[in-house]
């Protein structure tokens, strides 16, 4: 019987003792939420939403501008970096940010709805009507990637129509920034994850993602489920960034092995596991995991 | 209510449970402290445990038997799977074999005390798309008494094979491995219980059973079982994980770095040659500490003053 390696709330609290004993590492005490001080990019996310929420807009543009300095792949950061902006008044600079979210990640549909809202606070009706087309392609490619895309297109479609409620809503609308949604988020993802319902469990993971940016446990599981469906490259982007943020991170360690497993990089998987063991004083399942894919015992895909 | 919002609400549910306990808890550095349930006693449920209650037979092989899984018992990484990565072991939900009134695992638990095992957070195999917590059994019975026989020839094993490849997700445990837990639940014995129901967890005890599993060890390897013998040095490597996160205070540091380098030591010889010699000398070694340890107790989170205090209580 195929068997399948499974996330879990592992996810979430691996870890916390065994790392912390391990190796010197931050202790991971539950859900993405409850270990954002561990992380600084994530720690800096959270003091930037924090910021923007109070209405502390320049604070957060500081913070903001700090954190895609260190992590410019980071699209959910440029996304806020934009709604800083936005709060301070400066509207070109904010398209500039949403437009930046995009580029990096075309399925943001919030960056998306951002642009086309701020092309209509702009005067720039004809530009806003272009993005509102290209977030209706988006949302009718994505899928199940892409949750609440109706809305979206809605809130823009109000806004050109000239609803002004729709296009001056932008400013504090963060409640998918905050702790419990995007704590929630994350564990519909593992049980979706476990279900094998891949393109599912990554909407729930970007969902996540928003809420609390660059946290390594949220990339290492949107690395897993594009490696379950094949998407490799993108795999290895997130177990990188991952590992960027959190080098002792042991999740991140053994699946972006694995991932070399699978493309047949012997010596990179290698390299994975001689980092856990070094990682791993006292033993760890990770490398224990990652051991027998490299000697081909494990079992599942 | 179908299966996806049934998931749904079990994760809602799990995440508030989460947030409580974690507030509660996250001043302390321990695996353990995060299965205790929200409202209970943290210092109590982390500093006392209840007697072993372990019949040892006075065969040799059947005690080395009995050893073996005793250490395994205590070993994460045999569940395999989640309960691997969580640092969940058999002993985590039998604590010295009996019941845990203060288990709660988000997603897995109801009322403390449950755990849900056919759910999709531990293992699909036995996933039955519904949440229903039920209360974790003690394994000290009296003869007779039991829900899985223990003595018809097989069917603990069967059960306990069953537990970790299909319950928990983990890999085929080797046969030593799985006669041991067999051999260790048959013991726990009601009749061998002795003195009061809860003890206070002393330092020197862990540091026994460290050295028992490394003796385990050693007499497994005398008899040629390597698999059994890789298994009681995984064991002992997890036990002075658990051990030293016991020991977070600055003036333990050299205690801290003399145990992870014996668990370096021992994560070596299982990955390479061994020999009996090796681990008696590891066992001896480790048990020359035990008169230090003892002033460990103190200062360490297995005293109830010191978990208090940096939980922040009065």
């Amino acid at each position: 019987m195929a068997r399948y390696p499974f996330i879990a709330i592992a996810v979430a609290m691996a870890a916390t003792g065994l790392m912390a004993a391990n190796a010197g590492a931050v202790v991971n005490d539950g859900l993405p939420g409850d270990s954002l001080s561990d992380y600084d990019d994530a720690a800096t996310y959270r003091d930037a939403v924090a910021a923007i929420d109070g209405g502390r807009f320049a604070q957060a543009e500081k913070l903001l501008t700090e954190l895609v300095a260190q992590v410019p792949a980071d699209a959910n950061a440029r996304f806020m970096l934009g709604k800083a902006r936005e709060g301070l008044g400066d509207l070109p600079g904010a398209l500039t940010a949403f437009q930046a979210a995009t580029g990096l990640d075309a399925h943001h549909l919030r960056a998306w709805t951002e642009t086309g809202l701020v092309q209509v606070k702009s005067g720039d009706l004809a530009a806003a009507r272009a993005t509102l087309a290209t977030l209706k392609s988006q949302v009718a490619n994505c899928g199940a990637q892409c949750a609440n895309g109706e809305a979206s297109v809605a809130r823009l479609e109000a806004a050109i129509a000239g609803d002004k409620g729709a296009a001056l809503e932008t400013g504090h609308d963060l409640l998918f920034a905050s702790g419990a949604a995007g704590d929630q988020a994350y564990l519909a993802a593992v049980a979706l994850i476990n279900q094998h319902r891949y393109e599912a469990a990554l909407a729930s993971l970007r969902e996540a993602e928003a809420a609390f940016g660059p946290h390594p446990d949220i990339l290492t599981y949107i690395g897993f489920v594009n490696r379950k469906l094949g998407r490799y490259e993108q795999a290895e982007g997130h177990y990188r960034r991952a590992l960027a943020a959190a080098p002792a991170h042991r999740g991140a360690a053994e699946y972006y092995g694995e991932l070399k497993v699978v493309r047949g990089d012997m010596a990179g998987a290698r390299a994975l596991l001689a980092r856990l063991e070094t990682l791993c004083s006292f033993g760890c399942a990770e490398a224990d995991e990652l051991r027998r894919w490299i000697d081909g015992t494990h079992i599942g895909s | 209510m179908d299966r996806r919002n049934a998931y749904r609400l079990l994760i809602a549910v799990a995440a508030l449970a989460t947030a409580a306990a974690v507030a509660r808890t996250a001043a302390l550095p321990l695996s353990e402290a995060r299965w205790i349930a929200p409202g209970h006693d943290v210092a109590r449920a982390l500093t006392t445990e209840p007697r072993e209650c372990l019949a040892l037979p006075a065969d040799p092989d059947a005690r080395l038997a009995v050893e073996i899984g005793r250490a395994a018992f205590r070993d994460p990484l045999v569940l395999g799977g989640v309960a691997a990565r969580v640092g969940l072991a058999c002993a985590s939900c039998h604590r010295a074999g009996h019941a845990n009134p203060d288990f709660h695992f988000p997603g897995l638990s109801g009322a403390p005390g449950t755990a849900d095992t056919t759910s999709a957070i531990t293992s699909e195999r036995r996933d039955d798309g519904q949440f229903n917590p039920r209360p974790i059994p003690s394994l000290v019975t009296d003869a007779g008494d039991e829900t899985i026989s223990r003595t018809r020839t097989g069917a603990l094993e069967q059960f306990i094979h069953g537990l970790i490849v299909e319950e928990f997700d983990g890999p085929e445990p080797a046969p030593g491995l799985l006669a041991g837990l067999a051999a260790y639940v048959r013991a726990l014995r009601s009749e061998a219980c002795h003195g009061p129901g809860n003890g206070p967890i002393m330092v020197t005890d862990r540091i026994n059973d460290i050295a028992r599993a490394l003796d385990a060890g050693a007499r497994a390897l005398a008899l040629g079982d390597r698999a059994s013998a890789r298994a009681m040095m995984s064991s002992a490597r997890s036990m002075l994980g658990a051990l030293v996160e016991r020991l977070p205070a600055p003036d333990l540091a050299p205690a801290r770095v003399e145990l992870r380098a014996m668990a370096i030591e021992i994560g070596r010889l299982q990955a390479g040659p061994v020999s009996a010699a090796d681990l008696t000398g590891l066992r001896r070694r480790l048990l020359g500490k035990q008169a230090a340890a003892s002033t460990w107790q103190t200062s360490s989170l297995f005293d109830a003053g010191t978990v208090e205090t940096l939980l922040g209580h009065p």
